[in-house]
């Protein structure tokens, strides 16, 4: 949960001047027409939204742990993915009895290319020996996931079942909250900004400044 | 046992929607859940595909 959208509006709407000086902080100004109550609110949450997928998207992003909830388990061999934001954080197998017995995460053949690791797979699962040292393989295309727990089985497990993990996000305007760390507030207000500078085609000038000052104010997030 | 009869397994019991690896293993549906088991020797038999 991130800094309240009721702050960060205050933030806003001092900043583009739309309060009166001896209001309280943050109070729209009956006098000006251009902007609305609850206006700034939806602009971050757009804005918020908008940084949530740049978190996503970016699997050395710490931060991405924040909106790493979305599962799917039982996923069979060539079956689709489910929509999410950004790559898949890993595929795990759920292995009863036999050498690979437990979770562990699947790894990709050793083929290099797409081909030769769905064609390693192919052998693998059918697995005509019944080897144990089969390990826990999958391949992932596009959103199709290929894997060889059939094989797994043949080679002394009881029962292999597979599963997902990756991030979803859900935008929500009735949010008080925003949904990205504390750390990218002032980038989200910087953004909210931007876009409000910009409405009507007003301050252009302002807005780029603000828009600038989003994409600088982002801490390091490589690894 | 063949494709459509009930199986337990550790995500639940579920129908047999497909038969592997020469018999031995059944590709079973629980829920919206598909689960790979091992059929003992006992219960296999052909696909019949």
């Amino acid at each position: 949960m991130g800094a309240t959208i009721s702050t960060c509006v205050e933030i806003a709407v001092e900043m583009v001047n739309a309060s009166d000086s001896a209001a309280a902080l943050g109070a729209l100004s009956a006098n000006q027409e251009f902007y609305k109550s609850g206006e700034f609110a939806r602009l971050l949450v757009l804005a918020d939204a908008k940084r949530a997928k740049a978190i996503c998207m970016d699997k050395n992003n710490r931060a991405r742990k924040t909106f790493l909830v979305g599962s799917q388990s039982g996923i069979a061999s060539g079956a689709q993915l489910n929509a999410m934001v950004g790559e898949v954080e890993s595929i795990q197998f759920t292995v009863t009895g036999g050498r690979w017995a437990g979770t562990q995460a699947g790894t990709p053949p050793i083929g290099q290319t797409l081909a030769a690791q769905l064609e390693e797979l192919r052998i693998e699962t059918r697995n005509v020996t019944a080897n144990p040292e089969i390990a826990p393989h999958y391949v992932q295309d596009g959103g199709t996931v290929f894997h060889n727990a059939a094989g797994v089985v043949l080679g002394g497990a009881s029962a292999v079942s597979v599963s997902a993990t990756f991030c979803t996000f859900t935008i929500n305007f009735s949010a008080t909250s925003l949904q990205c760390p504390d750390e990218y507030t002032r980038s989200i207000v910087a953004d909210a900004l931007a876009m409000g500078f910009a409405k009507d085609g007003m301050k252009t000038a302002a807005a780029a400044y603000f828009s600038r000052l989003a994409e600088e104010q982002l801490p390091a997030e490589a690894a | 046992m063949k494709r459509g009869d009930k199986v337990q397994t550790p995500e639940g019991k579920g129908k047999i929607v497909e038969i592997q690896g020469g018999g031995k293993v059944a590709v079973v549906k629980v829920k919206d859940k598909t689960v790979y088991v091992r059929l003992p020797e006992e219960k296999r038999e052909d696909d019949g595909r």
